[in-house]
Formats: C-alpha cells, structure tokens, sequence
C-alpha cells in the first residue's frame, strides 16, 4: 500500500510537470483556436535559457538558492520572449488564413527551434548537464519518499497555476482573455486590443513552459534539443484530456495522465515498456466516451 | 459640432452595393431612429460605423475627428453599440460582462495586474463601482453573480446595454432593442433609452417597432435598398409617401 | 503594413531552417584522371543527436586513416573518399543511409554502425551488394551468430564483420564482476527496448543467474526519456544489490542520477553504451557508485594506439575521439588493407572485386592500435578483451581489464 501512495506521489511529480506545459496549449488554443506545436520547443530553449544564464552569467560560486531564482526567471523570460516572437512572426500574419496554414506552420516552427538549437548551441545535440541548484536529500510522509527538488517542483507548480488561475480570473487582462476567447469580434467592440491579448497569452503560456524547462532540468538533467519533443507530446496529450481550450482540464489532464503513467509502470505486467501506450489508451477512452475531453464543453458556434 | 457626422458611407459587397452615399448626423444627446425593411443595410451601416466591416467609401467624423477603422479603436473613441442577435459572453457573469465593457477606460496593464500595485487595485475598484452602478441603473443588481447565459431575453438585452454604457460611450449604436420583447419589457426599454439619453449619450437606434421609433426618437431616417431614402422627424416621415409604399412592400422605384 | 513583411521574413527561415534537416550534401566524385581511380569508403554513424559525440568519434578516426592511407599512397594506382552518412541514432534513417551506399557502385567497404539496432537494418542492404561492413562498437551477438545464437549458432551476413567483442562476452564479464568482486547477490535488469540494450541485459542475466545471483525483475526506458521517477521508486522498493542497465548514455545518465538522488544505494553498471563524458558529467558530485565495460583495453594501455592519439590530435579534429575512436581506426584500417591487396592492377569495383575484398577481410591479420586485428568464422573479433571502469572523480577510471572465458 505504501507503493501504491509512492507512485502515486511520483505521478503527482510527474504530473505538474505536464501540466505547467499543458497550459500552455490549452490557453492557446481556447483563444485562437490554434495547436501550438512549438510550444514544446519553447519549453526546451527555456530550459537552455536558463542554463545559459547559469553557466555564461553567474559567477561561480554563487550560492545555489540565490541563482535558482535567476536561472528560474531566465528560463520564464526566455521562453516568454520567444513565445511572443513566435506569435509575431509565424501565426500572426496567418491569422485570417484557412486553419491548416498556421497548423503547418507550427510544426515547421517547432522543426526550426529544435534545428537552430541543435547547430548553433555547443553540446545542445549530446546533452549538457544542468545545474543542481536544490539541496539532495528526501521528504517522508509516511513510507513515501519524495526528494527535496520533487516537492519544490510540485509546489511551485501549484504556486503558478493558481497564480493563472487568479490572473485569469480576476484581472482585467485575465477577463478581456477569457471575453476574446468567448467571442472575438464582440471582445474587440469592448475597446479590447485583441492582438495584444492574444500575445499575452502566448507569453502566459511561454512563462509556465519556461519555468517547466527549468524544474525538468533540475529534475532530469541533461537538458538536450530535443526535450522539448516527449514533454510536448505529454503536455498536448494532458490538454487533450482534460479538455482543449479549458484551463482547469489541462491542470486535471496532466495530473492524470502522470499518476496513469507511474501506476502503470508499477502494476502492469512490463509496465515501463507500455506506459506511454497505456496514457493514450486512456485518452482515446476518455475521448470516446466524453469527445470533449474530461472538462472540455461541445464546441461553441462562432458567430 | 455634431457628435457623428457620416457622410458618403458606401459599402460594396462583390457585385453588390449594399449601401450607397449614406449621409447620416447626429448631435449631442440625440435619438436618432434608423427604420427599413428587411435587408436594407440598417445592420451593415452600424457594422461599418464600428469597424467590424471596412467600408468601401464614406467620411465618418466622431466629435469633428475621423473615427478609427478598427472596432476597438472605435469603442475606445466613444461610439458603443448593440446587436440584434444578443452577443454576451455567455459562461461569464453580469458583473463580469459589464467589467469587460470597462476595459478600454481602465489604464492598469498586465504587469501592474501581475503584481497588484496599488494601481491596479484601484483601478479594478473603480471599475467594479462603475459596473455595479450601471447595473443598478438597468435594473440587473440582483443578478450580479449569475451566469449571463442564464438569464431572461430581456435581461440579456439591459445587460448588453449595461455592459456597451461601461465602455463610457458619447454614441451608443442599438440593434432592435426591443426585438422579441413584449409589451411591459418594451415600455421598460423606452424609458431605459430616455434614461440613457439623459446622462449625455448620443443614440442611434434600428428598430422595427414602428410605435416605438416614433415614440421616442427626435429624428429618424428610413433605409431602403441601402439608400436614405428620407430623413427628418417622426411626423415627417410617417406622411411620407415613399415610405408608406416601401412599407406596404411596393417597389419604390 | 508590416505583416506580410514579416511574413517575407518568417517564412524563409523556417522553409532554411527545414531544409537543413533534410540534410544531404551530396559532392558526386568523379574518377581523378592521369589513372587514378576512385574507390569509396561510408560509415553510417549518428553525426547528429544525442549520440553524436561517439559517431563524430568515430568519422574523425576513419577520416584520419584514410588520409594517412591516401598519403602513403597505400591502394596502388586508387584513391580513397570518405563518405560519412548521419544515421541520426534512428534504425531507419541508418537504414536508408545503407541503401544510398548500396547503390554507390564505388562503394567498397562501409565503416559502422555505433548501435546493434542500426546495424540490423544496414547490414542486410550491404550484405545483398557483397560490401564489407565493420562495426567498430556494434555488440548484439545477433549480427554475427544469428538470431538463435544461444542455442546453434549460423553466420547471417558473410560481409559482416566487427572488432567489438559480443555482448555475450561484455555482459558475462560484468556479471561475474559484479557477483565475484561487488559481491551482489541481487540484479535489477534495466534496458531500452533496442536490439543492444536487451541483449546485453540477457547476457549479463543469464551469466549471473549461472554464477547464483538473483535477477529481482527486468523494466525498460524509452528513447528520450529523462524523468524516471516511479521506475526509480519501483526499483528502491525491490531493494537490489545492482541495477545493470542495457542502454546508451543519454537515458542511462538521468537514469543513474534520479536514482542516487532517490537514495537508491545500489551499484549502477552497464555496458559500452556509457562510455561518454557525459554520462560523468551528468552524474556531477553525487556519483556514488557507478561501473561501466568498454570493449578492448583502456587507450592508455596499448602502446600502439600512442601514434594514434597523437596524429588525431595533430589532425585538429573539433571533437574527442571519444570511446569507439581507436577501434574504427582499425576496422577503416581492415577495410583499407584489404583494398590494397585486391584493388592494385583492377580499374573498376565490381561483384567480382567486392567479393575477394569480402575474403581478404576474412583474412585479416594484423597487429591494430587495439591489438590483434583477426576474424573468427561469424565475422567476430577474435580479440575478446573488456575493461571494466568506475566513474571517479569526473571521468572514467580503469578498475581491470581482461576477458571471460566461462
């Protein structure tokens, strides 16, 4: 029973990490309708953001808790920045286009990020270790263990989707987000700039990934080009389950789909070889049953 | 100065011509009534003075400066408007709805809104008491929390009044106000409209409610095949022949 | 209006940015003239991705060979090119990679592949046209000895060869290390999925069960993946004296390091596949207790490979030599002398040519920076050294070096 709790605390681990990337998407998509295929890359050159900082910027010996901070907001920067250059120069002039133009569009992005990292950052093609700027050592609750940078993973992570949450909610911008999401034209007859709102949620989702890119790689260092290519298909795969387009479902999504992960790789009979078959295994159930995601609402007409 | 002055609107869609040299003005705290039949381009007329269509030609002053061509510009100007089919964002709440209307007058950004500075916070207090002001004035304080999806027809109609007014017009723009309204609701709307015209606000209102138009509009131009036909006061245009024939359905020609 | 501007911009630097994906310089050599010929050499390596810094090893030592080869005009009246192919660290790429080479009709020896699974795509195409291919590192048993290699052992491929020994040798030699010397009692078996991972974890399974060990239980990681935390918790709940991991250094890495940081006490071990600077360098401090086998004797042990590692230096190569450097030094080494006993006197490669090449190689014998360069009759080294290393104080420190002979 203990195990059991274990992997379910690994899944919860797992999960954030899925879900900070997940909303990414999910907030994407609910305002322009558009899957951002780059966003895992914009996770991956956070993640090298962040080390940039730390391995060029920082002195030596600066003390680990005081550069985490800093490596933590490069990352976000980073990975905001590039998230709104993305926006300016790829999506944004096809806005108006059939849907397929930006769909292709993204893909090709992605494909550039990873090939522009790859050529022109040193060691990005083997893997370059990334710095270990939390304390070893372990959390018991009970039997289960948790290492110290685990937790810290999970609580920022809930730190910043609450954060989301209450800016979403509760702030103009965050009403003026959800308006353009509901009905664009009408949004814009509020006075609502609606290209400015549509890049700041590319930025929103660009910080979330960014500060992903940096708990994954303080979690599972080294860092490569192509992380960004298994997080975002997870991260994508979480928004899909919990329902597109729905913020509190990407947050449902990736937890569930990191808990379904590690039990499978606990209970099931070669359970680390089938887990990734056994995560869409439940996507496909849960789209079959609920097309819409686990909290996702039949698509809206658009006026 | 007039508060709207349109001159020459001309809006061509293909082959077709859907309005033509449309002059129209408006002065300061005036009700304007734009009437016709069905098709006219009553609707794209509004479409075209708010930027959500680009016209095709025509000058349009807003306080004797040329108003902006894209929706939210224009809103930001002062021209607020309706629409027929009711557009709220149905999965927010009143209060939230009216909030939205008062983004274009509230100056915090997003990083200000990320850190909650005192600006902010005053600027949603702000916000907040203009919004809870404007619903007690359309009658909805009891509805604040709801979900705008909820609520009666004639509810969402004084909503999106509420929620046009938090953008703090000089013109409020209103498609077929009392459409689907009956008959207590309408005499609510007209003193709703008096009400509104009252705080200052220029109105120019589509309407097929004829008893309605006439009622209480100062001024009222009659639309049809995307010309003005005739304009001037209810009276005037009420005897007017043309109008009495396009209204009976015969050609106007 | 900026936007279509920008869109002028945007575009030609994905539609750039893509077509160095596909990437495929191709330079289409002529035969020099005053009768010179031509004759080609491929490998087939990952050049590119995670796996790189082994593959681009392994050009730059066959790049060094053939042009050593070439300035002491070594093939009389023939010429040698250097045709690199990136297989990527992907089977299909590798394999389309063996194909291109196939239908090169100056392609008359193919240095490669880094991994087993890779191998089994290319070696068939090659196979087919009769052109020798030497592995430098490919280790799988399967490639040489069949795929029932256990029990009756048959050659698939004549024009197969390798100068690593087998897993069957790596794995035997890390088991009874790991049971003899570390004294454990208990193995958790890890792999990857890929020809090279399983096999090794079956080599070194079986060897241990023989000597009376215990395997607790198999599990496996995917390509790519970096976070293994309840695989980790899944292996601190079994308790094993070792985890031996089948698999290469990119998720072997995280892999050892997730399970120290879990305070996992067990010995980490695995095969070649972990021999790279950054499998250390992502260990960092906390590496605690972490062994990995290498084909063939340490560099620093053979008196031969000293040329070696100087000419490579002197070369200016960008990049290490890395772990299968000295041996694709020899295998383009076979590959070239046997062109200079069949080549002198032909004036074009054909099924013919190719064949006695493939019989040469067969033939090889000669004294390698690595030792004996010799071929038992399955294509295998006959040079069945391992050497055990620890990782030590950031990098890879020798523990013993020797073979097992059951």
């Amino acid at each position: 029973m203990t195990q059991f709790f274990q992997q379910l605390s690994d899944g919860v681990v797992l999960g954030a990490l899925y879900a900070l990337i997940a909303l990414g998407y999910t907030m994407v998509y609910g305002i322009v309708q558009l899957i951002n295929f780059a966003h895992g890359e914009i996770f991956m050159v956070g993640a090298f953001g962040g080390y940039t900082i730390y391995h060029y910027l920082l002195p030596d010996n600066m003390p680990a808790l005081v550069a985490l901070p800093i490596v933590l907001v490069a990352s976000m920067i980073t990975s905001g920045v590039l998230a709104a250059i993305v926006e300016r120069l790829a999506y944004r002039p096809l806005r108006n286009a059939p849907r397929l133009a930006p769909l292709i569009t993204a893909i090709g992005v992605s494909i550039a990020l990873q090939e522009m990292i790859r050529l022109f950052y040193p060691n990005a093609d083997r893997g370059e270790p990334f710095p270990q700027l939390f304390p070893n050592g372990q959390v018991h609750f009970g039997g289960v263990s948790e290492s110290y940078v685990n937790c810290f993973l999970v609580v920022l992570s809930v730190v910043l989707m609450l954060a989301l949450r209450t800016f979403v909610l509760h702030s103009a911008t965050g009403r003026a987000m959800r308006a353009t999401a509901q009905d664009p034209d009408t949004a814009r007859l509020m006075g609502i700039n609606i290209d400015r709102i549509i890049v700041t949620t590319f930025v929103l989702g660009g910080l979330l990934a960014g500060a992903a890119g940096t708990l994954q790689g303080m979690v599972a260092s080294p860092i490569d080009f192509q992380i960004g290519f298994i997080a975002g298909l997870k991260a994508f795969t979480a928004a899909v389950l919990g329902g597109i387009g729905n913020i509190t479902g990407a947050v449902l999504g990736g937890f569930v789909l990191g808990i379904v992960e590690a039990l499978a790789t606990q209970y099931v009979p070669n359970g680390s070889a089938l887990k990734d078959a056994f995560a869409f295994v439940v996507l496909i159930l849960v789209l079959v049953f609920r097309p819409t995601g686990l909290l996702g609402e039949s698509v809206r007409a658009r006026a | 100065m007039p508060l709207l002055q349109a001159t020459g609107v001309t809006k061509q869609f293909g082959g077709l011509r859907a309005l033509s040299n449309v002059d129209l003005t408006v002065e300061e705290g005036e009700i304007v009534g734009v009437i016709g039949p069905n098709g006219a381009g009553k609707t794209t007329f509004f479409n075209c003075l708010t930027g959500m269509e680009t016209r095709t030609s025509g000058e349009i002053l807003f306080r004797g400066a040329p108003l902006p061509t894209r929706p939210d510009r224009v809103t930001v100007a002062g021209v607020a408007r309706t629409f027929q089919n009711i557009r709220l964002f149905h999965n927010m709440t009143v209060l939230e709805n009216v909030l939205v209307g008062t983004h274009p007058r509230s100056r915090a950004g997003v990083l200000s809104a990320i850190g909650r500075g005192p600006r902010y916070k005053r600027e949603e207090r702000k916000a907040e008491s203009t919004s809870r002001e404007l619903l007690s004035f359309v009658k909805l304080d009891g509805l604040r929390g709801e979900l705008a999806k909820s609520l009666s027809y004639g509810d969402q109609r004084r909503l999106e009044i509420a929620r046009a007014l938090a953008t703090d017009p000089g013109l409020l723009l209103l498609d077929e106000p009392t459409a689907g309204m009956n008959a207590s609701e309408t005499a609510g709307a007209i003193a709703l409209v008096k009400a509104i015209r009252a705080r200052g606000i220029g109105i120019v209102l589509i309407e097929h409610d004829m008893r309605f138009v006439f009622g209480l509009c100062d001024r009222v131009a009659v639309l049809v095949h995307g010309e003005k036909m005739v304009e001037g006061s209810p009276a005037q245009v009420q005897s007017d022949e043309r109008v009495i024939s396009a209204y009976l359905g015969r050609p106007a020609e | 209006m900026l936007t279509p501007r920008l869109a002028r911009v945007a575009v030609p630097i994905i539609v750039g940015a893509l077509a160095l994906t596909a990437c495929g310089s191709k330079k289409e050599s002529s035969s020099g003239g005053s009768g010179t010929h031509i004759v080609k050499i491929g490998m087939i390596a990952p050049l590119t991705g995670s796996l790189s810094a082994l593959g681009l090893g392994m050009k730059n030592s066959a790049d060094l060979a053939i042009n050593q080869a070439n300035a002491a005009g070594k093939i009389k009246g023939w010429k040698i090119e250097f045709d690199p192919q990136d297989d990527t660290g992907d089977a299909n790429t590798g394999g389309a990679a063996a194909a291109k080479l196939a239908s090169d009709n100056q392609v008359a020896g193919v240095v490669g592949t880094l991994q087993s699974s890779i191998a089994l795509q290319a070696a068939p195409q090659l196979n087919k046209q009769n052109i020798v291919m030497v592995s430098p590192a490919n280790t799988n048993p399967s490639l040489t000895q069949g795929q029932n290699y256990l029990k009756t052992k048959s050659r698939p491929f004549a024009s197969y060869f390798r100068v690593a020994t087998t897993d069957l040798i790596q794995g035997a030699f890390a088991a009874d290390y790991a049971y003899n010397t570390l004294h454990a009692k208990t193995v958790y078996l890890v792999n990857d999925k890929l020809v090279y991972g399983q096999g090794l974890n079956e080599a070194f399974g079986n060897e241990f069960k023989k000597k009376g060990g215990r395997v607790l239980a198999t599990d496996f990681v995917t390509g790519g993946q970096k976070e293994f935390g309840s695989l980790v918790s899944k292996v601190k709940q079994a308790k094993p004296d070792l985890v031996y991991y089948g698999g290469q250094f990119p998720e072997g890495a995280p892999f050892s390091k997730q399970l120290t940081s879990a305070g996992v006490k067990a010995a980490f071990m695995g095969g070649d596949g972990l021999v790279d600077k950054s499998f250390v360098t992502t260990l960092g401090v906390q590496t605690a207790n972490d062994y990995a086998t290498n084909v063939g004797a340490a560099v620093e042990d053979l008196p031969a490979a000293a040329d070696y590692v100087k000419a490579y230096k002197d070369a200016g190569y960008k990049d290490a030599f890395s772990a299968y450097g000295p041996n694709t030094y020899d295998a383009t080494n076979t590959i070239i002398n046997a062109l200079a006993k069949v080549l002198p006197g032909k004036s074009s490669i054909d099924a013919t040519v190719l064949k006695a090449v493939e019989s040469a190689v067969q033939g090889t014998d000669f004294a390698g920076i690595t030792g004996k360069v010799a071929f038992d009759q399955y294509g295998d080294t006959t040079n069945r050294i391992i050497t055990m290393y620890k990782v030590e104080g950031g990098d890879f420190k020798k523990v013993v070096t020797g073979t097992f002979s059951g």
